[in-house]
């Protein structure tokens, strides 16, 4: 019981000085007494504050390593998205300068008449070094069948093998299975340009425009284009005049019935981003 | 007796010049470890209700002075602290589990004192976030003094050591 009223007391004195202290002003004897006895007691937190001192300080060496060590997290995952966001625009530009260079093409003289275009970004590349083949995201919903040709601003690329709503498979110039009928546009032009087959080289990374005429002129440096032939109602897949690599090596052996013309493709295949396909109107 | 006031008003005054000049200088997001009240809880453990509501007021009394803030107000929530770690040492005294029994009375007192800070500080007119300061200052301060609850009471134990209990169900000596 007494104890009860002990600590009943010592709440009531606990309000009291509560209420004082709030009602009165600064000079009143409250604050008389509490800055008399902060006075008495100062002392001892001088000597409890020079004891913690060197605590603090090692506390606050801590505290500042381990922010430090934040910050550089923070910052670390800034530049890492910063980098992230460079390699987006990088890419972005990129894709905008192919864009443009597409768009050059297919509004440039050099894009044939008859044909209209789809852009495709390609969407799987070639799976390995037997089936040159890629995948772009167009497809018959677009008016693209197969035997469609396949082209970029800088050439030939190939011809559309399958198609589906969505998705058309294009078959590299690098496919074994390619052939091309080209010709050679030379700086000097001659009566009878040299014509041929392009072909994968079987032995060299590149084209080899194949059955050419040994006594057709062929220089190293020249120019070889689809030749887009017709022959009544046949025709070439390909439209004439369509860039498809330089001549960079010309053979002529007495043992060979035609001269083996190397060719550098303009193309890189390894790199297909978007492509046209040539879409007959 | 006489003993038992004198230590712990030494006691508590060093926990509270130990408070105020050197714990809460040690942060953890904002909350620091509170040895005053776990030293009253202590005192109220090991001595009773009265010891710890005493204690609690001049504990009061001290970090108000020495803070130079509202002087009665840390008194009236200490001591309201030091009372019940008394009652709850007294209706715990047959627990068996002492370390069960110092931290669940650790987690109420500082529950209870640092609600009772916040809502005499809303009474007062001061604004406070509830959030805030239930998870940056709380919470924290909950944390630390589990920590150092048990080592505390191991050092207040020394101090306070537990009166000797008389054998039961002996012998009674019956003088002649």
């Amino acid at each position: 019981m007494a104890r009860r009223v002990v600590a009943a007391v010592l709440i009531l004195v606990s309000l009291a000085l509560l209420t004082i202290y709030l009602r009165e002003d600064d000079e009143g004897g409250l604050h008389a007494a509490q800055r008399l006895g902060l006075a008495v007691l100062s002392p001892l937190e001088v000597a409890g504050e020079r004891i913690a001192r060197p605590f603090q300080d090692a506390y606050g060496y801590v505290s500042d390593l381990v922010g430090t060590k934040q910050d550089t997290d923070v910052l670390e995952a800034r530049i890492a998205s910063l980098e992230e966001q460079l390699r987006q625009y990088q890419n972005a530009a990129e894709e905008n300068e192919r864009l443009r260079g597409l768009l050059d093409y297919v509004d440039g003289a050099r894009f044939p008449d008859d044909y209209r275009p789809v852009v495709g970004r390609v969407i799987a590349q070639p799976a390995n070094a037997y089936n040159q083949t890629i995948v772009v995201a167009a497809g018959s919903d677009k008016g693209i069948t197969p035997g469609s040709p396949v082209v970029t601003d800088e050439g030939l690329v190939g011809l559309v093998s399958k198609v589906t709503g969505g998705e058309a498979q294009v078959t590299l110039l690098t496919d074994e299975s390619a052939a091309v009928s080209a010709v050679v546009v030379s700086p000097q032009p001659s009566d009878t340009p040299a014509r041929g087959i392009i072909e994968p080289s079987p032995s060299a990374a590149g084209l080899v425009l194949d059955r050419v005429d040994k006594a057709l002129v062929v220089n190293v440096g020249d120019t070889v284009v689809s030749s887009g032939w017709t022959l009544g109602d046949l025709s070439s897949r390909y439209p004439y005049n369509i860039p498809i690599g330089t001549v960079t090596s010309v053979g002529r052996q007495d043992i060979d019935l035609y001269a083996r013309v190397q060719v550098e493709p303009f193309v890189d295949f390894d790199s297909l981003a978007e492509v046209v396909i040539l879409v007959k109107r | 007796m006489i003993a038992d006031v004198l230590k712990a008003a030494v006691l508590v005054t060093v926990a509270a010049v130990l408070q105020i000049s050197f714990v809460n200088s040690f942060e953890l997001v904002e909350g620091h470890a509170d040895i005053l009240l776990l030293s009253l809880v202590c005192v109220g453990l090991l001595r009773g209700p009265l010891f710890g509501a005493c204690a609690g007021f001049w504990a009061g009394l001290l970090v108000d002075t020495m803070t130079l803030e509202t002087l009665g107000l840390t008194s009236l929530l200490l001591t309201l602290a030091g009372y019940l770690a008394g009652r709850i040492g007294e209706l715990t005294s047959d627990h068996q589990n002492q370390r069960a029994r110092i931290l669940i009375s650790v987690i109420l007192l500082t529950i209870a004192v640092e609600v009772g800070t916040l809502l005499v500080h809303l009474f007062l007119g001061d604004s406070a976030s509830v959030g805030t300061i239930v998870g940056r200052v709380l919470l924290p301060t909950l944390a630390l003094n589990l920590v150092l609850a048990i080592p505390w009471y191991a050092l207040c134990r020394r101090v306070f050591p537990p009166p000797a209990r008389r054998e039961r169900g002996g012998p009674e000596v019956i003088a002649v």
